[in-house]
């Protein structure tokens, strides 16, 4: 095993037995990224040497002492870019630490480059990029999942120990379903965005990807809690997440909702999360029918409060302190304003801010965003309902695997509607996890699929716990992508 | 459903093509008309849900904190002089 194949566990034995150092951590990356990288296109911009200097000064007995981390360039990481992949913050670079980065700084970690995603996190292949294009490393020809699509295949291409990515309505979870590693979402308010850039403020979250359960379990240890420089964040004590790692699922109660197990879903993707239910049951959890009643109405719903808050968000992107300027000489300041957006932003992004302009607008704001932040309160009410019932929720991550790049460039309602089963547990703020369960064949490539399971507002320890229980019980997460990004596993 | 792109690009400050606006009007077109499916729900005794899990009256002890200074806060201005940021002309 070369040292970028290992996960935090494993890096942190060697570095505490002293088999290896953080330094060599980081030129094993290096190299990877070197090797492997001109065909996934994970990172837009990488740091070598200030991460070569953070592994010789690693202190190896802090919590992540020593463990490179990539992370999503929708967050802030003090003089390096911060791009949000668009051409507007193409150049920008950041002033300061968000407080996850200062808090990963402080635990050892060493934040070691920038991957790429959908532009200001708007979309769920990573193909709005304005920057670069990344692939899946199981099938170079298809989407790595989005937005949080770079970080995702990092990780599954062993181009990154770990990653943070960020979830709106699906950002973590879907890639690392597609990509085949492990993605969690916090609940809404875990985890500090100070230094995220905002996209839809309501629903964002930054969250870990990596490739076990436990080292999520790890990265979101020293990441969550309160901060003062985030007031929507939630003063609840962190628990000790791995601690309850082992406790096992018996008896824990386990909801199927029948909503999301519906007519249009990949028969491979189903059979695999059928199975990974199966193998729960066979360890000890009861499962168990839960109804989710409105989940139909998920995707509208969010493609209202969503963009709503991002044209609001976006607005503060003016060519004035940062970002981009255009250079043609404006006759007002709304000409200044029109054509630096106009230049800077992407197709996908000018077409989620007018719609999210249109429906706060007057005359529509009441038909459209009032109505839709009440369907977000029935949506809430289903799974506090559900989970009366039911410990964690089992569903499918994504209906299908991932698609061909460039296959629905032309349609993004149908982009949307792929969003239906990670959409609504950011509606409702609550936590989710999406972790390897088998693989669909899917036109001759075999492509990973992921088994999310939800659990109710703070409920991390019980989704970790379960996902947990069911890697050990099985090996997907040890099979690797094909070459040339992998030696062969010596492990069974 | 008809949609009025060029208004709400104008609200929104964005320059748009003659392509761009026939285009996003078909696609918010297919789009709003998919969003429709809302008004099948009565909604008249729910109240809004703005954030999943509200807080509220946070503040933190008002002392001051150090600030970003010269070189951090115009380090990415897109045009500047010595030490101030150079505007567009507003006159009212």
């Amino acid at each position: 095993m070369e040292l970028h194949q290992l996960s935090i566990t494993e890096l942190q034995e060697r570095y505490r037995s002293g088999t290896n150092s953080p330094r060599e951590a980081v030129e094993s990356i290096l190299s990877a990224i070197n090797a492997g990288d001109g065909t996934i296109g994970a990172y837009l911009s990488h740091d070598a040497e200030a991460a070569l200097a953070a592994a010789d000064n690693a202190d190896t007995s802090l919590p992540l002492g020593g463990i490179p981390i990539a992370i999503k360039d929708a967050i802030n990481v003090e003089g390096q870019t911060t791009t949000c992949a668009s051409k507007f913050l193409e150049n920008f670079n950041s002033p300061y630490d968000a407080t996850v980065i200062a808090k990963l700084k402080a635990a050892g970690a060493i934040p070691l480059g920038k991957t790429n995603m959908d532009e200001f996190a708007m979309g769920s292949s990573t193909e709005n990029s304005a920057l670069g294009k990344t692939t899946n490393p199981w099938d170079t020809s298809r989407i790595p999942g989005g937005s949080s699509g770079g970080s995702a295949a990092a990780v599954a291409a062993d181009l990154a120990i770990a990653a943070l990515g960020s979830d709106t309505g699906g950002s973590i979870r879907q890639p690392a379903s597609h990509c085949g590693c492990v993605g969690l979402k916090p609940t809404y308010g875990r985890v500090s965005r100070f230094g995220l850039v905002a996209f839809a403020s309501s629903l964002d979250q930054i969250g870990p990807m990596t490739k076990t359960v436990e080292d999520a379990a790890r990265v979101l240890q020293v990441i969550a809690g309160s901060d003062i420089n985030d007031s929507t964040c939630l003063n609840d004590p962190v628990p000790d997440y791995v601690g309850a790692l082992n406790q096992g699922v018996k008896g824990l109660r386990v909801g199927l909702p029948r909503e999301y197990f519906i007519d249009g879903i990949e028969p491979g993707v189903k059979a695999a999360v059928e199975t990974a239910v199966q193998e729960l049951a066979s360890q000890g959890a009861e499962i168990v029918d839960v109804s989710l009643p409105h989940t139909e109405y998920a995707v509208a719903t969010y493609y209202i409060i969503a963009t709503a808050e991002a044209s609001a968000n976006l607005a503060r992107f003016d060519g004035v302190r940062y970002g981009h300027r255009s250079a043609i000489q404006p006759e007002s300041i709304v000409e200044h304003y029109k054509n630096s957006r106009a230049e800077g932003f992407g197709e996908e992004v000018k077409r989620r801010i007018i719609l999210g302009t249109y429906v706060l607008s007057s005359g529509y704001y009441d038909a459209y965003y009032l109505r839709a932040q009440k369907v977000r309160t029935l949506i809430r009410q289903d799974f506090t309902k559900a989970f009366e019932n039911v410990d964690v929720i089992a569903s499918p991550v994504a209906p299908a695997p991932a698609f061909k790049i460039g296959e629905n460039a032309d349609d993004p309602l149908k982009v949307y509607l792929e969003d239906i089963f990670t959409i609504a547990a950011n509606l409702a703020g609550i936590c989710g996890i999406s972790v390897p369960c088998g693989f669909s064949d899917s036109n001759g490539s075999r492509l990973p699929v992921g088994l999310q399971l939800l659990g109710k507002s703070l409920g991390e320890s019980k989704i970790l716990r379960a996902a947990h229980t069911y890697e050990l019980a099985t090996n997907w997460h040890l099979i690797n992508p094909p070459a040339p990004f992998h030696l062969p596993d010596p492990r069974p | 459903m008809d949609m009025d792109v060029r208004k709400a690009a104008d609200l929104a400050r964005i320059e748009l093509t003659d392509a761009e606006a026939k285009r996003f009007g078909g696609q918010l077109g297919k789009i709003l008309e998919y969003i429709d499916k809302l008004n099948s729900l009565d909604v008249s005794d729910v109240d809004a849900t703005a954030h999943a899990n509200a807080v509220y009256d946070v503040t933190r002890p008002d002392e001051s904190r150090p600030g970003f200074g010269l070189e951090k806060a115009l380090r990415n201005a897109p045009r500047k002089t010595a030490d101030q940021f150079i505007v567009t002309k507003v006159v009212e």
